[in-house]
């Protein structure tokens, strides 16, 4: 009989611990952006059109960082020297939960840049970020599906 | 009874509530990677090796491919934080850690321990730095169909490490300037800290006006601290807003640079020629 009120606190505890062992954590709402097709010399802004969230949790009480790079410029999936130039391809913040400082300009990708700083103390409960992406395709590239991967990186 | 009865509702409530925000946690986010250590701070003697872990947890619905990778980091002469190839600087650390396993994949709600090995060498002095990212995307390749950008989620957790017995933690004020209030411009004090050791020193300004009594009568501290590694010359500005009558004061300047460094402490005089009020 006494065994069940155990039990029961047993469980509560080994969920307790399950959201205190993740003090620093990204998330995404997205696994990708796509810009679809688009003809040379054109221009995709505010992609994706409801932002890409990303939430940032952090209990540890430190001030930290959201940063993006690209890994590699946008690059052609069958001919990989065909290329379109990090000076090409922005991103901006367009809004966030914090009260920390999210950058707001047009920023392109040729280095990696810290997207939002946060406070000491901001994101046990987690700080939305969400972003958008702008594409302009150069007048010379040659057609078909180009790829790459953007590094979101959180850090103290 | 009605006791146990009530004990008992509230423990399964409680219970039911945490699973369910669990669930709805998870739930929400495509990719979705936490790490349980985002800075590991090492003091250990030359020659020997140091372990540990990391450990990565996928909260997400989907499995989640984990990559470990080491770079070293320095600050820029803005003070921000730079991302550096393993061995590339004068405080590098990253070319005596391994990672294993190097690549994972978790499935969701799961956890993985990434373990380290830090090998320092006997000759190694000082503080050393470097950072351990884990790299997070989503296991399948979407299809694209034109431009398609994959998302990926590093976590950082930064290396401190510093070698027992031949560290060396000194800093000295440079420059400093004092500028006494004037109408709306609060006094103000510029100085730069320079880092004379060989590690890390992360500083916080502390200034305290005292009159000719000895009375503190006005205290301020900069807004945040600030990091140097070796070498590094840092500008720091500390900011007073108060009301004060025209006289001769002493402003003391304390530069705190952790709990196991004595402070450096600067006392200059300043003569305030109007009253602000």
């Amino acid at each position: 009989m006494r065994s069940k009120p155990l039990f029961f606190a047993a469980v509560f505890l080994f969920l307790a611990c399950q959201n205190a062992l993740a003090s620093f954590n990204i998330e995404t709402d997205l696994n990708s952006i796509d810009f679809g097709y688009m003809n040379p010399t054109a221009t995709k802004g505010d992609i994706p059109f409801q932002g890409l969230t990303v939430r940032c949790t952090s209990d540890q009480g430190n001030p930290w960082q959201l940063r993006l790079r690209l890994e590699t410029p946008l690059r052609h999936d069958n001919n990989p020297s065909q290329v379109i130039p990090n000076e090409n391809f922005w991103w901006y913040g367009i809004s966030t939960t914090g009260s920390g400082t999210l950058v707001i300009d047009e920023q392109d990708f040729l280095i990696e840049r810290v997207a939002y700083n946060a406070p000491a103390g901001e994101g046990a409960s987690g700080i939305d970020i969400r972003l958008q992406f702008k594409l302009t395709i150069p007048s010379s590239a040659q057609s078909g599906p180009y790829s790459t991967r953007i590094i979101l990186t959180l850090i103290e | 009874m009605r006791f146990k009865i009530a004990f008992r509702t509230l423990i399964f409530l409680t219970v039911s509530l945490c699973f369910t925000c669990s669930l709805m946690n998870a739930g929400a986010f495509a990719l979705s990677a936490s790490i349980d250590k985002p800075r590991v701070e090492i003091t250990a003697p030359a020659g020997t090796t140091n372990s540990g872990f990391i450990n990565v947890r996928n909260k997400g619905q989907s499995p989640i491919s984990v990559q470990a990778t080491i770079e070293d980091w320095i600050y820029d002469e803005n003070n921000k934080r730079q991302f550096r190839p393993p061995g590339s600087t004068s405080y590098s650390c990253a070319e005596w850690i391994f990672i294993t396993p190097q690549n994972a994949t978790i499935p969701p709600g799961g956890n993985l321990d990434f373990n380290y090995n830090i090998k320092i060498p006997e000759d190694a002095e000082g503080g050393k730095y470097a950072v351990m990212f884990f790299e997070s995307s989503g296991v399948e390749d979407p299809a694209f169909e034109g431009m398609g950008v994959k998302l990926v989620g590093r976590i950082g957790s930064m290396v401190y490490l510093e070698i027992e017995g031949r560290t060396k933690k000194e800093g000295s004020i440079q420059s400093l300037k004092l500028t006494p209030p004037h109408e709306n411009k609060p006094l103000t004090l510029t100085y730069t800290f320079k880092n004379e050791g060989n590690a890390f020193i992360g500083f916080k300004s502390i200034l305290n006006i005292l009159n000719k009594e000895g009375v503190t009568i006005g205290f301020a501290e900069s807004e945040k601290g600030k990091g140097t590694l070796p070498g590094d010359a840092r500008e720091d500005s500390i900011k007073w807003f108060g009301s004060i009558t025209k006289g001769k004061y002493d402003v003391i300047l304390t530069v705190d640079m952790g709990e196991d460094v004595p402070p450096i402490v600067r006392q200059e005089t300043i003569e305030i020629k109007e009253d602000i009020l």
